[in-house]
């Protein structure tokens, strides 16, 4: 059974490293008491594919994962009740066998910056980003980005950000993921709950 | 203070360290909490989480409904950095409260080079690394193995918990709660826990001396109870933790750990664990497996190790694993094995093992010398371990010695030399051309430790200790073996803290302001500044080092561990004469003393150990 689950990472579980926090997902499942199928091979491992892996110290508002198991039922309420505080499951959405690897949906990405100051204009993004900024948007100290992912490639956030604020160390940007983006396609059906269209 | 951590987490390694945040972690509303308690280990989070016996103390003080128990590590020296320059003081994980607002803060004195970490955390909760200089509360206690010699730390820790934590851990948060509810100020809370019987407040206690100006000892200042270390004498009541807290940066290994039995007899003579810990309990196999069980549903986990000074001499191992792994998915590791066939055929069943190969312990290379140090163990053992183990298809063997030890002579190196060669031998002969045999040869130094029968013997000098470590290096080369040696300096920093007195409090005070940290990580360790240090409070070193005449005041003499001091006089008089003194629960008591002291039956194992 193929399930792609839509989960938040927030707070202080923003800075628990990539690595770390897929162990940590095996756990919860184990946790849970949710089987997970395992590879094949030497060196078996649980089958697990994160649509896109999270920088250490930004949150995920409506982060993707996909996942292999041998029975799915309340499989929400389940996790969530053994979770840690920060991570959240919001919606788990069954798909065929067939169904594009999660990793291969992601078209775009949307985050929000919190800037050190309020910025007149969002030009200097422009220019760092070129080809791959898709929308930006200003709001005080808010900054709206919505980047886009191409073979698997795109440009970080804060790096972005940073062109803006010279002498600013780009690691002390305040970041949040706020979405994963798919382009419309009829292979993606149904779609899974969490995955937001470019429209 | 959420606010504040999130603006420097971005900037230091491994931020997950400063979190808390973790599976089975405990946050209690603050209306129900009447007694913060911070568990601090002077070392980093990683290391720190590893360490079992704060996640007993942390079940069980949390288990006291208006008691909150926190963790707090070391900070790595970025972290340091980051909190200094936000001025923002070390706090608690669970509920991020600066240290300086809790009642208790109880630290665990594991290995000496965390000494000066242990100061850094306390400046770095805004409080005085000196004892006299805190007037008011948290008070700063301090227990584990350190604690049994604690004069080093003497003016530092305002109250030392002596031996075993379970029983002795919530008597004094119900001082230190009873105290706050009256309103005791520090001096009156101190009196009260020094009451208790293995507890040691240093204030109440001086240093004396003869006519001759001659130490005769720490003396009392009024009356105390005999400062006797606590053992738990019921082990099985003090059942194993129910839940374990789960490190967000993930140790090497994912694994659970139970304590299948405390304490080991076989009475290595240079050996602290093997003396502080002593009696031997074990605990009842049922409970083990129920308790097992339990906590790897309660984890998680799905790998179970048995911890013990020598889990192979468990009473009913083999059962034990038998019925751990009969369940399926578990596997179960031995992380401290005897050098025996018994041993690896045993670790053989484990699995968990398998993939990271098999460590075994001489400790030194001629019969001689292993008798000197009551090591158990004959050349025979060793080569039918290794035969097991190359039978059965391991090819990484590591196998762990130590240098300079008393009466050490260039022939029991040389046996070394001829152990291995002869293990690498064994290997063709059984595994033919196939497969390879990776050896690798740990030497550390041996560092005289209190509390034991070679606590008199000197440490080995510079010059002496690299003679004889490029004696083996020259005859074991790579890329055949491996041999990894331990840096000197280190161990004489050990020695000296050791067997340190009150005076050696100055030099780690001293060595901390001139920015020692994090001494057991060899890329931190700065000797230079410990050498200053030692130079300005006039210790003399080389004395310090050498050996301690058997008439002397130890600095560690006020503090009785149940072994009697004429037991490890007699145990030094035997490894002169290279005499072994057998396993107690299989074989005659030795009478070391400490089942009279603690009034318990002394354990009895079935048959003799397969080395005997
Ligand atoms: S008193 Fe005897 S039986 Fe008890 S631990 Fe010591 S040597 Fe062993």
């Amino acid at each position: 059974m193929r399930l792609i689950l839509s989960y938040a990472k927030l707070g202080p579980m923003a800075f628990v490293a990539h690595l770390d926090f897929q162990q940590l997902w095996w756990r919860i499942f184990r946790l849970a008491g949710i089987t997970l199928e395992m590879t094949q091979g030497y060196n078996p491992r649980p089958k697990m594919r994160f649509a896109s892996p999270l920088a250490t110290g930004f949150q995920g508002e409506g982060e993707l994962l996909e996942v292999f198991l041998e029975e799915g039922q309340n499989v929400v309420e389940r996790l969530n009740l053994v979770m840690p505080q920060g991570l959240k499951v919001l919606a788990a959405t069954q798909v065929p066998l067939a169904f594009p690897k999660v990793t291969a949906l992601v078209d775009a990405l949307a985050y929000r910056v919190k800037l050190p100051h309020p910025l007149d204009s969002h030009e200097c993004i422009g220019r760092e980003a070129g080809d791959y900024l898709l929308n930006a948007k200003l709001e005080g100290q808010e900054l709206n980005l919505l980047l886009k992912v191409e073979n698997q490639r795109t440009i970080r956030p804060d790096i972005l950000a940073g062109a803006c604020f010279p002498g600013f160390d780009a690691r002390g940007f305040l970041i949040s993921r706020t979405g994963i983006f798919a382009r419309q396609n009829e292979k993606i059906s149904p779609l899974p709950a969490g995955l937001l269209l470019l429209d | 203070m959420w606010d504040k951590l999130q603006a420097i987490l971005p900037f230091v390694e491994k931020p997950a360290r400063y979190i808390g945040n973790e599976i089975n972690s405990v946050v209690k509303a603050k209306e129900e909490v009447l007694l913060r308690f911070a568990l601090a280990f002077p070392d980093v989070y990683e290391i720190g989480t590893s360490y079992m016996g704060f996640q007993i103390l942390y079940e069980i003080i949390n288990s006291i409904p208006w008691a909150q128990a926190e963790r707090v590590f070391a900070p790595w020296p970025d972290m340091e950095a980051k909190l200094r320059e936000h001025k923002l003081p070390l706090y608690g994980l669970e509920t991020k409260t600066g240290l300086k607002d809790f009642d208790l803060i109880g630290f665990t004195l594991q290995y000496e080079l965390g000494y000066t970490n242990l100061l850094n955390m306390l400046d770095l909760s805004g409080l005085s690394p000196y004892a006299r200089e805190r007037t008011g509360f948290p008070l700063i206690i301090a227990g584990g193995p350190g604690a049994l010699n604690p004069e080093p730390l003497a003016d530092f820790i305002d109250a030392f918990v002596l031996g075993e934590g379970e029983e002795i851990v919530p008597e004094i948060a119900e001082t230190v709660a009873r105290g706050k509810k009256q309103g005791w100020d520090k001096e009156k809370t101190l009196k009260s826990l020094a009451a208790i019987p293995g507890i040691y407040v240093p204030k109440f206690y001086t240093p004396a001396y003869d006519a001759q100006g001659k130490s005769i000892g720490i003396q009392p200042m009024g009356s105390f109870p005999p400062l006797k270390k606590r053992i738990v004498r019921d082990f099985a009541s003090y059942p194993l933790p129910k839940k374990l807290v789960v490190p967000l940066v993930q140790p090497v290994h994912d694994r659970v750990s139970i304590e299948i039995c405390r304490g080991c007899a076989r009475g290595c003579r240079f050996c602290q664990a093997g003396m502080l810990y002593r009696p031997v309990r074990e605990r009842p196999m049922e409970q083990l497996v129920q308790q097992g069980k339990m906590l790897l549903q309660n984890t998680g986990s799905s790998e179970i190790s048995l911890s013990s000074l020598s889990s192979a001499d468990y009473s009913k191992i083999e059962e034990l694993v038998g019925t751990l792994m009969a369940s399926g998915d578990t596997s179960v590791s031995l992380p401290s094995l005897r050098v025996d066939s018994y041993s690896v055929e045993l670790a053989r069943l484990t699995r968990a093992v398998r993939k990271t190969g098999l460590t075994l312990a001489p400790e030194a290379g001629s019969q001689r010398l292993r008798n000197v140090i009551n090591k158990n163990v004959r050349e025979e053992d060793i080569f039918s371990a290794a035969r097991a183990a190359f039978a059965n298809g391991w090819d990484n063997l590591k196998l762990y010695f130590m240098l300079g030890l008393p009466t050490e002579t260039d022939g029991d190196i040389e046996g070394i030399v001829r152990m291995v060669w002869g293990l690498d031998k064994l290997y063709r002969e059984i595994r033919g051309n196939k497969g390879r045999l990776r050896m690798t040869v740990a030497v550390s130094t041996f560092v005289p430790k209190a509390h034991t029968p070679f606590q008199w013997a000197a440490f080995l000098g510079r010059e002496e200790v690299k003679r004889r470590q490029r004696l083996l290096l020259e005859k074991l080369r790579p890329p055949k073996f491996k041999v990894q040696t331990m840096d000197w300096e280190e161990s004489k920093l050990e020695a000296l803290l050791a067997r340190g007195n009150r005076k050696t409090g100055q030099a780690i005070f001293l060595a901390w302001q001139k920015g020692c940290r994090f001494d057991a990580w060899t890329e931190h360790f700065r000797p230079q500044l410990w050498a200053e240090s030692f130079a300005q409070t006039g210790i003399d070193v080389e004395a310090a080092l050498g050996a301690i005449s058997l008439r002397a005041v130890l600095p560690w003499e006020h503090i009785d561990i149940g072994v009697s001091k004429d037991y490890l006089l007699r145990e030094l008089g035997r490894a002169q004469e290279a005499a072994e003194t057998p396993d107690c629960t299989r074989d005659k008591c030795s009478d070391c003393g400490v089942c009279a002291a603690f009034a318990v039956t002394p354990l009895k194992r079935k048959g003799k150990a397969e080395c005997d």
